[in-house]
């Protein structure tokens, strides 16, 4: 399974949003880490085809996804970054809706709606109205929609957003196992929910890239005399290094 | 007062707020007019100025004289001498009718059935409504024009309006709680019984603004059309109506009464809102028993016949709180354990009782009552019914849900259900007056009506010899045949000469129906049509927008082209729902109206048709005319699901489609002809495109391309939500 970005361009008016972004993604977990506009959702909703591209090609196993239309999206699992919900509906039904829109086998559904509400602990609130959940269940909710029928590429836009610790360590073991046979696209700025699990990361400037490989040779690319923040070098200091001049211009 | 300005500065509720009275007064006139404003302003004054001078012909007659007047066979409107001789006699018989009252009571007392058993409720009861009644001797009704104060108090519509107004300033008290402020509002010290103190001021003063703001404003306009102002010093028994009122006031003074009722029972009323809101914290359910309870009172209030056992229900009631005319002018007394009691008194009592528990209700609540947390009984009860709905919900599909999603999360039902109510009140009927040979000549018409033969000829003769029998208005008889002899030989001699079955049609009546004097009506109710698919089909996409969900759907395998499909799926339902309840019930009444029988008749017969090239029947026509709405209906609610799609909120949507779709309309009713040429009204209108004038032919055209646009629109934006959202 491959996904392929070639020379991805995205401009707003006179803004580039994503410069020449060219990429191939295996099995695996990827992490995108960038500060606030970097271009993360951007490239999330170029992959989804939300947003029409300025220049570049995406193809999947070697097809672009524009010509596999329906075909792609069926394989697609996609928790945006807004939360985006409809707040009247129980989870049970919201999630019963997602499943139908991604023709989920009618006999499956109810079962499959059990796994992903288990998986992100709201079984006990299946029932309740979206609007009284709280920003966490919120985003559990989006989380178990973009599992719904174990996609083969898993599009997470900033998903541990309002997640307490606990949950957070649970949504990251549950990606790492089901990472097999699977592309996970992970877009973040917390930088230790990417640290542990990520195959490989992809630092984001500007809609560039600045840098991408394991954790380990990001860590190892960092100059020496640099001071670690803890005692010992972590994507922390990867991240200040490379991604911190952006905050400083940003408050500039 | 801190609540209040906080109340008033929401712009939007302000608004709402001034437009009230003002809507009260423009719908008050517009049903005097007959739901008809451009031919209702002639209407109108035209029975306000005969209204005011039969009032003074039969103020100058004695009650013999005016038991002798003939003067409703052939009038404009016959309505006046009937109601004006009715209050005559009853002024002059008020008297005499207390008398009655008297003895019959005495009769009974002495009867052996009611009078045996003195600790009896029914012996109670006449001796009860005898002392009542005696109370009255010496009231001396006046006659006098009491049309306005009438028509004011049957002005349901004003009251509806004043609830609607009573509500919005209750759902102001719960604004917090939606935003979410309501933790921080009750951990400041004046955010719990201050906060509900003062709120019961802010009711208060809320409910009697608007009693005078809406009430006084009908009034005044009912008084300046139909005059009345001096039977104010009348007793109030004058009105009829109000004969067996036993309050001795004036009819000023029961005006006053009136008034002091609307506001304190505004006031319970908003006090009932507030507390079943704040008890039950889970909103869904509260207003599920706000709507409960109301539906179970008016039920009880409509259907229990007065004379039931169970009619304590029917007066004991809410909604004789919202209708408090009928405990005010009318004597009605209640079993209560053996006990007569007046519904009035009762009442009062019950309003006091009620006011104190439930003021006190509501500040024990605000200040006792944690806002969040508690898993009571109620909350298991939601999570039960939540819980069997979603065995429902989840198995729906997409078509369903996306109606769901439209017509329930997106409050479009309430639109329908405004549809209900709007419907009956629409007129399909344009005016025509005549005098009384005409009123002959359509008597004969309707009975004379259907294909020209032998039967035709036979009912002419037939006739003629009946006139005979006629002393009184033989002219007129007369006149009224010799047209209807003159009307068959000119259908015979057009029906020759064009090639078709001759008919004898009532021309005047297809003419109010279908013909120019209905034109004004069609537009209008084309435009409530119009107004009603607007915001039903207005959050269709901006519902997506609003809850953050588009680039969700968007993502997925279905969430595109096939959503959208359904999406219009449910606008095409909305706007069958529509037109049926719009134009269906009106078909069948233009049926009923015209007669079955003339329904096979060749369209060329009708002198409005004449000049159609269609060689249809008329019911075939009346078809066409119904088809055609349909059409331009459905082409209102595709135009505005391409306006949902490019705007942000569904109030943009509305009011976006409101200023291209009906303000052309609008102005066209108003007589802007050359608006036609860029509206689709005169498309649901349908008889300025069907019926020959100089218009049609381009109405025609335009509402064929307009047609045509909607249907390239809709396919445009399925291309574009096919392939990907934003640019």
């Amino acid at each position: 399974m491959e996904l392929k970005l070639n020379s991805l361009t995205k401009r707003y008016g006179q803004k580039v949003a994503l410069d020449s972004f060219s990429y191939t993604f295996r099995d695996g977990i990827y992490g995108i880490l960038g500060a606030n506009g970097a271009g993360k959702s951007t490239l999330m909703n170029l992959i989804t085809d939300n947003v029409k591209r300025d220049g570049g090609s995406i193809t999947f196993d070697g097809e672009e996804i524009l010509k596999l239309g329906d075909s792609f999206r069926s394989q697609l699992g996609f928790m945006p970054q807004q939360q985006g919900l409809y707040e009247g509906m129980t989870a049970e039904t919201f999630l019963a809706y997602m499943a139908r829109l991604k023709k989920l086998p009618g006999k499956s559904i109810r079962s499959e709606i059990t796994r992903v509400l288990e998986l992100t602990n709201l079984t006990d609130v299946r029932h309740g109205k979206i609007g009284s959940f709280s920003g966490g269940m919120k985003q559990r909710v989006l989380l178990a929609q973009a599992m719904l029928g174990e996609p083969k590429v898993l599009i997470l836009d900033e998903p541990t957003a309002g997640l307490d610790p606990k949950e957070r360590v649970r949504l990251r073991n549950y990606i790492h196992d089901l990472s097999k046979d699977r592309i996970v696209l992970l877009a973040t700025h917390i930088v230790s929910d990417i640290e542990a699990i990520a195959n490989d990361i992809i630092l984001l400037k500007k809609g560039k890239i600045m840098l991408s490989g394991a954790p380990k040779e990001l860590i190892a690319s960092l100059p020496e005399g640099r001071k670690p923040l803890l005692g010992y070098f972590t994507l922390e200091d990867v991240y200040l290094h490379y991604l911190g001049d952006d905050e400083a211009e940003d408050e500039a | 007062m801190n609540e209040l300005r906080r109340i008033l500065s929401n712009k939007r509720r302000l608004i709402i707020l001034i437009a009230l009275p003002v809507l009260a007064v423009a719908l008050f006139l517009l049903e005097r007019m007959g739901g008809d404003i451009l031919r209702g302003v002639s209407y109108l004054s035209e029975e306000t100025r005969q209204y005011r001078e039969d009032v003074q012909r039969f103020a100058a007659m004695t009650a013999e004289e005016a038991d002798e007047d003939t003067s409703e066979l052939y009038p404009f409107d016959g309505r006046n001498p009937i109601t004006l001789r009715s209050t005559k006699l009853h002024v002059a018989g008020y008297a005499d009718y207390l008398e009655a009252v008297s003895e019959q009571a005495e009769r009974m007392s002495n009867s052996s059935v009611f009078g045996k058993n003195k600790n009896s409720f029914t012996y109670r009861n006449i001796q009860k409504t005898a002392r009542d009644f005696e109370a009255l001797s010496g009231v001396t009704p006046e006659f006098g024009g009491n049309r306005a104060i009438e028509r004011w108090l049957d002005f349901n519509i004003q009251d509806a309006l004043y609830l609607f107004a009573v509500l919005i300033v209750i759902l102001a008290f719960f604004e917090e709680r939606r935003s979410g402020l309501l933790t921080l509002v009750r951990s400041c010290p004046s955010g719990r019984k201050k906060l509900a103190l003062s709120r019961l001021a802010v009711l208060f003063i809320w409910s009697a603004a608007f009693t005078v703001l809406i009430y006084a404003g009908t009034l005044i306009t009912a008084f300046a059309l139909y005059g009345g102002t001096d039977t104010l010093s009348h007793a109030v028994q004058s009105i009829e109506s109000f004969r067996t009122c036993t309050l001795r006031v004036t009819i000023g003074e029961w005006i006053g009464l009136y008034f002091a009722a609307k506001l304190v029972c505004g006031f319970l009323i908003g006090l009932i809102f507030w507390f079943v809101l704040s008890f039950l914290s889970q909103t869904q359910l509260a207003w599920l028993a706000v709507i409960a309870i109301l539906a179970a009172e008016y039920a009880a209030w409509a259907f229990i016949p007065p004379q039931m056992a169970l009619s304590v229900f029917r007066y004991v009631n809410i909604f004789s709180y919202i209708f408090p005319a009928e405990a005010l002018g009318k004597y009605v007394n209640m079993n209560f354990f053996g006990l007569p009691v007046g519904v009035l008194d009762l009442l009062i009592v019950l309003f006091v009782l009620l006011t104190a528990a439930l003021s006190i209700g509501v500040v024990l609540i605000s200040v006792k009552r944690y806002p969040v947390g508690n898993r009571n009984l109620l909350g298991r009860l939601i999570a039960l019914f939540n819980k069997l709905a979603d065995a429902v919900r989840s198995r729906l599909p997409i078509a369903a849900m996306e109606g769901y999603k439209q017509l329930i999360l997106g409050g479009t039902a309430l639109f329908l259900v405004a549809a209900i109510w709007i419907a009956p009140r629409l007129n399909f009927m344009g005016y025509s007056s005549g005098s009384a040979d005409e009123f002959l000549y359509r008597q004969y018409l309707q009975e004379a009506s259907g294909p020209i033969d032998e039967k035709t000829y036979a009912y002419i003769e037939q006739a003629k010899a009946n006139m005979e029998n006629y002393q009184d208005g033989m002219e007129d008889f007369g006149k009224a045949l010799s047209k209807l002899e003159a009307q068959v030989e000119l259908r015979k001699a057009l029906a020759d000469e064009g090639g078709y079955e001759p008919w004898l049609l009532d021309q005047s009546r297809l003419d109010e129906t279908i013909g120019k004097s209905s034109v004004s009506i069609h537009r209008w109710n084309a435009i409530v049509a119009a107004a009603l698919v607007i915001l039903c089909a207005a959050p269709i996409f901006t519902f997506e927008k609003r809850a953050g969900t588009e680039k969700l759907l968007h993502s997925t395998l279905r969430g595109r082209g096939f959503v959208f499909i359904r999406k219009y799926l449910i606008i095409l339902l909305e706007v069958a729902a529509i037109f049926a309840l719009v134009y269906l019930r009106q078909w069948i009444r233009l049926v009923r109206c015209l007669g079955e029988s003339t329904l096979s008749a060749p369209i060329q017969n009708a002198d409005i048709l004449a000049q159609s090239n269609l060689r249809i029947t008329l019911g075939a026509f009346i078809a066409l005319i119904f088809g055609l709405r349909l059409l331009a209906l459905i082409a209102v609610g595709c135009f505005t699901a391409f306006i949902s799609s490019r705007s942000q909120s569904w109030e943009k949507a509305a009011l976006t489609g409101f200023a291209l779709i009906l303000l052309p309309g609008v102005l066209l009713y108003f007589g802007s002809e050359w608006v036609g040429y860029i509206s689709i009204i005169p498309g649901i209108s349908a008889v300025d495109i069907l019926v020959p004038s100089s218009h049609s032919a381009a109405f025609a055209v335009i509402t064929a391309v307009l047609m045509a646009a909607a249907a390239v629109l809709t396919f445009l934006e399925y291309r574009r939500r096919s392939s990907r959202l934003v640019g």
